[in-house]
């Protein structure tokens, strides 16, 4: 049984797993590279779809982002050559399609037909952008956010994906050199209701005539710096005060330049640079905003979405045009931006290719960070690739949209100061674990532990400067990116050695551990079940400071029984029993952390005494290696190792099938209930006990998280500061259970396909 | 906005031909079509009437009050400000040292139509009343203070206590006013003073406003047409869009009620300000004159140059302006671009977006019929033919754009309206 979600990588040799991959995906089966181009008056973008040379991603292939610049355009065209020649060199497609929008697919088509060899086909733009955009929206979390810098947290994402009746009507306004603004009705219908010709061309063209910069990144560096009160006539240079009586302070513009012509001739070239550029990028981004809240009232549309090459992450941008946004409609609409602004058309461009726009459907995408690009230095935002998965849905268990997987709100400069140090400062723990990973595999390449190291302390970097980079900033999206950035550079299970090793150990001690709790009386054994779950669950590689125990053999099973205490204050295990008692439960879904003594001494004995409740157990495990945490392969092998000698085990797995294993999907320490894998939330439907075991699932997640049926939430502080915030001590173990809360259920729009649809999309799917 | 250039002023004074006047212009020939222009326009709005009709209603000044205060309004913007002198009969003084004062007065204005450096008396714009004669004058704001002491010259400044003023100048001023000449400022609110001098003028003052006719199949299509009022229905309600340095758009209800729905700082100050950083053009109207001889498919990026073509599905031409400036994006472009270019590419693009925002405003209002005002229409021909065709563009001809004789003086003639007439003092 192997998982659908990974390739096997047990004991497995990089090269040895690259060929698995093949056999996995024959060459027929998988697809071939796509190419979205739009090409617009400055600027070329480029989408396209890539098969994933990396065996432990949890992807098969993934969406990639770049541009250059139009006047480059054979730049463009080598660079594209290069991918198909790749490509050809795997795949043989006489008939290669290459999808092309914006004015230059006009353009260049023969040109690129030329130098291609390939059939170009042309896209209307504006679909392109509404397409790219819808997906977007409903497929990438975190992608919409709002920008204000009169609020304590400028950046503010957008929680969930949103419905369709939400979504519609909308506009986009996409400022690329010059500015469409297209209406979208339910029907997805659109229509090009207006546009400007004073768009990001204007700005730039206009500062590359009165600045010294070379670039438009350059323009928009030093508009960072300016005044444009010393270039732009404000009404207090009118007045010498407020307009009060129409509502304009003396510092709304009354007229962009107008400072200008009032100096003497031969003082007027004398402006700062720094100021003019400011100015002009008020006058823009300020007429756009005046434009579009004109455009939405006459159409009445409350959703703006701003697009296109021009925002550019560029704070000074975004504020403006959310401030011209607010003032206009009085606060009733705020503008919204998107993550991958400049991408929307070449992305619809690439998803207008053959069967794409049905597969988007059928299968789970996923951000990636590890090589994010932000589009300049000053941006706020970065733009991930985004890697193919299948399809993740909601857990259907939890109780309300409004479910946020994330405990700690990482809004406070000291709490992202302490966390990003934390992991900085760990950092060479992970880089040492790599190392010694590389060495049983006999590579040698330590280069890619460097990397690596470089790698994810650039990310923190950028962290520190714009901690809402890559979406909000958590725990749970460090712990991610960690994960992501040892993927990319070749690592696979670099606690496999620790982890094999844990579970001989562990094993060995389970027959024994089983008979002393057999003979137990029957009142007595959840006490102890729970105890050991709780000192199982100490032996946390992730956790700095147990890692340094583990690393010196100061930790065993029986000296984390005596260390990890009862917390005080979330602790209330009776009631569980009580419920337990009233035979209340069939089902029941246990949510694993770590391998070795967790999994084994914890879990599998807690499991196998709900089991002789008559409870059916679900056993949801990561589906790709992080830190100690076992995977599902971990687990299965596990279970059939413990199945040889425990009878109750055995006829529960092999027999009866009343001991199921699952795979969440994840590869994360963390648990995001939104995106669980469409298995296990089928097998979960009919679930009447949840139950979270882990710091970083319990913890660091799902913590408040409430569901509709009974739960129970067991881990140990192993983080000062966690212990501190929620109130606890340090080892101090957690047995929080909460009853159900039936009142409604989740939107069963949520979690659109079945099971069966999802094999079925198996069969044509982006080859995960 | 605009720094005041005098030429055409000037060699059109007396009724002289242009071709006979020696100016240092005239030596281009483009200059003269650029002239020609401008002063057939003028003339156009000159053969318009320029009196008064049914005058009573409005001006009620009683001649025994008649001091030297009254006689003046002023409406202080950011770039211009514009002056009202109203010529009253010198026998309404009963005082003779008024009476002298007046004279002198008159003298002050009336011997040239050229002030200092920048002051000009715009002389056709001038309405005569059964009483008098209200008069235009126009200084650039920053020469303010040397406007007060050309006109108010020989002791004629001690005898002015007060002056009815409008615009931010009213109140940034106030203090300088009171400390240097002991003149209080007598405020009006900017847009009230706007709407009652503009809608006074549409009421009583026959072709006032006019409009282009923007099919180009007949003749003289550019020749201003003034509008003909039906009296038996109201002018309310309207959008006015006054350009000045910046742009206001009202929603004028009816004659006591408007709202200030919009505007933009993209103005008339902008284009001057970008002129004077772009080109070594200094003054508005050579920037205007550069502009008809300018190509600005040079500067801006056209649908054409994105897609090769036109863009068919959305029936935007190739010759469309995709993006101003957007040329100059590409570094290669730099030199082949020049002043006159650029001037056009600004004129167009500031036009453009004014009609854009003023179309928006009137469809979201409901409203058929803009009215643009301020200075910047100011002998800008082309700028409100650009207009005209623009609103008429986006409106499939819907929405018809009106322009007015004395453009930027509303507020001033308001201002005057309201500090002397009994009618609007109970409003």
């Amino acid at each position: 049984m192997s998982s659908r979600f990974t390739f096997n990588a047990t004991d497995a040799h990089i090269i040895e797993l690259s060929k698995y991959r093949q056999i996995a995906f024959p060459k027929n089966y998988r697809k071939p590279v796509q190419i979205g181009i739009d090409i617009g008056g400055s600027l070329a973008k480029v989408v396209w779809y890539s098969q994933n040379t990396n065996s432990y991603a949890a992807t098969g292939g993934r969406l990639n982002f770049t541009k250059f610049e139009t006047e480059n355009i054979d730049k463009c065209i080598e660079f594209l050559k290069e991918i198909i020649k790749k490509d050809n060199e795997t795949i043989n497609l006489p008939h290669r399609v290459l999808k092309a929008t914006g004015g230059g697919a006009h353009k260049f088509n023969k040109l690129l037909n030329e130098e291609l060899n390939v059939i170009v086909e042309t896209e209307d733009e504006m679909e392109c952008l509404i397409t790219g955009l819808n997906f977007l929206v409903h497929k990438i979390p975190y992608e919409v956010f709002t920008y204000s810098e009169s609020e304590a947290e400028p950046m503010v994402f957008e929680e969930k994906v949103i419905d369709e009746e939400e979504l519609y009507p909308y506009i986009l306004v996409n400022i690329g050199s010059g500015v469409s603004i297209i209406k979208v009705t339910e029907d997805g219908k659109l229509e090009r209701i207006g546009g400007s010709s004073l768009g990001g061309g204007t700005l730039w063209g206009l500062l590359s005539l009165l600045t010294s910069a070379q670039t438009f990144d350059e323009m928009l560096e030093l508009s960072k710096k300016g005044k444009n009160e010393n270039v732009d006539m404000l009404v207090g240079d009118i007045y010498g005060e407020d307009y009060s009586k129409i509502g304009l302070k003396s510092s709304t513009i009354a007229s962009s330049c107008g400072k200008i012509f009032k100096k003497k001739p031969e003082e007027r070239k004398e402006f700062k640079e720094e100021d003019i550029s400011r100015s002009l990028l008020y006058m823009i981004s300020n007429n756009l905003s005046q434009i579009a809240y004109l455009m939405a009232q006459l159409h009445q549309v409350k959703r703006i979405y701003f697009g296109g090459c021009f925002i550019r992450g560029h704070p000074v941008i975004m504020n403006s045009l959310s401030f011209g946004i607010r003032f206009w409609s009085k606060g009733t609409i705020k503008a919204l931006f998107l993550r991958h602004e400049g991408y929307l058309g070449a992305l619809g461009a690439f998803l207008k290719h053959h069967g794409n726009i049905q597969e988007q459907e059928l299968l789970g995408f996923s951000e990636n960070f590890t090589k994010a690009e932000r589009i300049n230095t000053t941006a706020i935002n970065a733009v991930g690739l985004i890697d193919i998965v299948p399809k993740l849905t909601y857990f259907p268990l939890i109780l309300s949209d409004e479910y946020h997987p994330d405990t700690f709100d990482l809004s406070d400069p000291e709490l992202q100061k302490y966390w990003i140090d934390t992991f900085d400062k760990n950092l060479h723990k992970m880089v040492d674990m790599a190392l010694s990973w590389l060495h049983t595999h006999f590579l040698t390449n330590t280069d890619n532990s460097k990397s690596f190291e470089d790698i994810y302390r650039k990310h923190l970097q950028v962290l520190r400067r714009e901690p809402n980079a890559y979406g909000p900033l958590s725990v749970r999206s460090l712990l991610i990116l960690r994960e992501q950035c040892l993927h990319e550079m070749g690592f696979g299970d670099i606690f496999e050695h620790v982890k094999q090793e844990e579970k001989r150990t562990a094993l060995e001690t389970l027959p024994n551990l089983l008979k002393k709790i057999d003979a137990l009386p029957e009142n007595e054994k959840l006490s102890v079940l729970i105890d050991n779950v709780l000192a199982g669950n100490m032996f946390d590689w992730g956790a700095n400071e147990v890692h340094n125990m583990l690393q010196k053999g100061e930790l065993n099973f029986d000296s984390a029984k005596i260390k990890v205490k009862k917390s005080e204050k979330y602790f209330n295990l009776n009631e569980f029993r009580e419920s337990l008692e009233l035979n209340q439960y069939h089902k029941a879904v246990i949510f694993v952390d770590n391998s070795g003594a967790d999994i084994v001494l914890g879990i599998i004995p807690f499991a196998r005494y709900l089991l002789s409740h008559n409870i059916d157990v679900i056993l949801a495990a990561n589906s790709l290696p992080c830190v100690n945490d076992v995977t599902y392969n971990d687990l299965i092998s596990i279970i059939e190792q413990v199945t040889s000698f425990d009878k109750p085990i055995n006829d529960a797995y092999n027999i009866y099938g009343k001991l199921m294993v699952y795979e969440t999907g994840s590869g994360s320490p963390c648990l995001d209930l939104r995106n669980v894998s469409c298995d296990l939330a089928e097998a979960c439907e009919n679930v009447d006990l949840v139950i979270i075991e882990g710091m970083g699932r319990a913890m660091h997640t799902n913590f408040h998280a409430k569901f509709i049926c009974d739960s129970l939430k067991l881990a140990v502080f192993k983080n000062a500061s966690v212990a501190k915030t929620l109130g606890g001590n340090m080892y101090d173990g957690i047995c929080l259970f909460e009853k159900g809360e039936k009142i409604i259920g989740i939107a069963k729009s949520k979690r659109s396909n079945t099971f069966n649809e999802i094999l079925e999309a198996g069969r044509f799917s982006f080859s995960c | 906005m605009p720094t005041i250039n005098k030429a055409h002023i000037k060699r059109n004074s007396e009724d002289k031909s242009f071709k006979t006047t020696s100016n240092e212009h005239a030596s281009s020939s483009t200059n003269n079509e650029i002239l020609n222009e401008v002063i057939k326009h003028q003339y156009a709005l000159k053969s318009f009437a320029r009196t008064i009709e049914n005058y009573e209603d409005l001006i009620e000044l009683d001649t025994k009050q008649y001091n030297l205060d009254s006689l003046f309004a002023m409406d202080i913007g950011g770039s211009l400000c514009k002056i009202i002198f109203f010529e009253c009969k010198s026998e309404n003084f009963e005082n003779t040292e008024l009476k002298e004062l007046f004279k002198s007065l008159k003298n002050n204005i009336f011997s040239t139509e050229d002030y200092g450096f920048s002051g000009i008396r715009d002389r056709y714009k001038s309405i005569k009343t059964k009483t008098g004669c209200i008069h235009f004058i126009l200084f650039e704001t920053q020469r303010v203070k040397n406007a007060v002491e050309l006109l108010f010259q020989n002791d004629i400044i001690k005898n002015i206590k007060q002056i009815s003023c409008t615009g931010g100048g009213s109140y940034k001023f106030e203090e300088y006013f009171r400390e240097h000449y002991n003149i209080e400022i007598k405020k009006y609110d900017e847009f009230k003073s706007l709407l009652t001098g503009l809608n006074a003028l549409l009421k009583y003052s026959p072709n006032e406003s006019y409009h282009y006719n923007i099919d180009k199949t007949i003749n003289d299509f550019d020749k201003p047409i003034p509008d003909v009022y039906d009296n038996s229905k109201s002018i309310f309600p309207y959008l006015l869009v006054n350009v000045g340095s910046g742009v206001s758009v009202l929603h004028v209800k009816d004659e006591n009620n408007f709202e200030r729905v919009s505007g933009s700082g993209i103005g008339g100050a902008t284009f001057s300000g970008l002129v004077n950083a772009l080109t070594n053009i200094n003054s508005f109207d050579e920037a205007l004159q550069a502009s008809r001889k300018g190509n600005s498919a040079n500067v801006n990026m056209l649908v054409g140059d994105i897609y090769g073509g036109e863009y068919q599905s959305f029936n935007l031409p190739a010759n469309m302006v995709a993006s101003f400036f957007g040329k100059f994006s590409k570094n290669d472009s730099l030199d082949k671009a020049s002043d006159a270019d650029i001037c056009n590419a600004l004129l167009v693009m500031i036009t453009n977006n004014v009609g854009q925002v003023a179309y928006l405003n009137a469809m979201r209002y409901n409203l058929t019929k803009i009215y643009f005002s301020g200075n910047f229409l100011r002998s800008n021909v082309v700028a409100m033919k650009a207009l005209a065709n623009a609103i008429h563009f986006w409106s499939h001809g819907e929405i018809q754009a009106h322009f007015l004789k004395h453009e930027g003086y509303f507020g001033a003639l308001g201002t005057f309206f309201l500090n002397n007439l009994s009618q609007y003092n109970n409003i």
